[in-house]
């Protein structure tokens, strides 16, 4: 077995580890406890702030010409966004005129705040594996600068009001 | 009130009625950090183990020593937050033997030059964020998840930066 193979099959019996809890319901259980209530309601308005974000961010790559696989990210967030709020209240909001997606530093300020305040632990999943993409997609914009791609223990980008300091 | 008073009261109230299933709940966050912390200690020999190896020189080996330091870090974190729980720390391997990771453990003993290092470290910080994105879904209290979240970015900075 390739070492890759080995370290896949490593991740997903983490991952099966993660989530042996015999007191979780599965997916659709809780899927179905949770939606129709004021908390889905909630992640779903949480989920469309991203989703203005992720647009906006999306605007501004296809705008901008960058490369091909970021362009098909940031499409890939936003569709994702768009589904997880069909799936639980509806359509989304309509983008807002005016605004700036304000880089991916602010996309991980954003999902790190989110995490915490999601009621629906399964999209807790989701939007680590979006703020992993950001967070990604920010050292990546720090490499190409010539800039330390990783300078911090802990990353929890930089929030609309602390952008300039 | 404030509403973070709010909710805390409301969390102690829910506490008070349903005991069992606060402890239950205290011990799945435990749990879900013991498996993260495993995780760290076994990331932290890894890295150690590279640099005993001496097989990533100049610029490499300075972002391995700096990168190392993040992960020590992220260990002494998690190490804090089960403190508080109460619950015990697992012990961090001292040995090659003591990795219970088995595919780690065999990347490990197949080290020999700097690129078998760095496919270990883009391998080793690829396993931390699926495992960080799965620790999401188990945890529930809100300074566990920021703490996790803040993390599992660092481990996605950290796979750019051996891929770069």
């Amino acid at each position: 077995m390739r070492r890759r193979a080995l370290l896949g099959a490593g991740a997903a019996a983490l991952l099966a580890g993660c989530g042996d809890d015999e007191d979780r319901p599965s997916g659709g259980e809780r899927a179905a406890e949770d939606r129709g209530g004021e908390s889905t309601l909630a992640d779903a308005g949480l989920l469309d702030d991203a989703l203005a974000y992720e647009r906006r961010t999306a605007e501004e790559i296809e705008a901008g010409g960058a490369p091909k696989a970021l362009r098909r990210r940031a499409r890939a967030h936003v569709e994702l966004l768009e589904r997880l709020i069909r799936e639980r209240r509806g359509e989304p909001r309509p983008l807002a005129p005016g605004g700036s997606a304000g880089g991916q530093d602010e996309l991980v300020a954003l999902y790190v705040d989110m995490v915490a305040k999601l009621s629906e632990p399964a999209l807790r999943g989701a939007v680590g594996g979006l703020l992993a993409d950001a967070a990604r997609g920010a050292a990546e914009q720090r490499a190409a600068a010539g800039e330390d791609p990783a300078p911090s223990a802990f990353v929890a980008g930089v929030r609309p009001e602390e952008r300039g300091r | 009130m404030r509403r973070r008073d709010v909710l805390l009261a409301a969390a102690g109230a829910a506490s008070l009625v349903r005991p069992g299933a606060a402890a239950a709940q205290g011990s799945r966050e435990a749990d879900v950090l013991t498996r993260a912390l495993r995780l760290e200690h076994v990331t932290v020999f890894a890295y150690d183990a590279i640099a005993s190896a001496a097989v990533l020189t100049g610029a490499r080996a300075d972002r391995l020593r700096r990168l190392r330091g993040h992960e020590a870090a992220h260990a002494a974190a998690l190490g804090k937050a089960l403190a508080a729980l109460g619950a015990p720390r697992p012990t961090a391997p001292r040995a090659l033997g003591d990795v219970d990771v088995p595919q780690v453990h065999a990347a490990l003993a197949a080290l020999h030059d700097g690129d078998d290092a760095l496919a270990l470290l883009v391998e080793l910080e690829r396993l931390a964020v699926e495992a960080y994105r799965a620790a999401l879904d188990g945890l529930r209290d809100a300074a566990h998840l920021q703490l996790v979240a803040t993390i599992l970015a660092a481990e996605a900075s950290h796979l750019v930066a051996w891929r770069s």
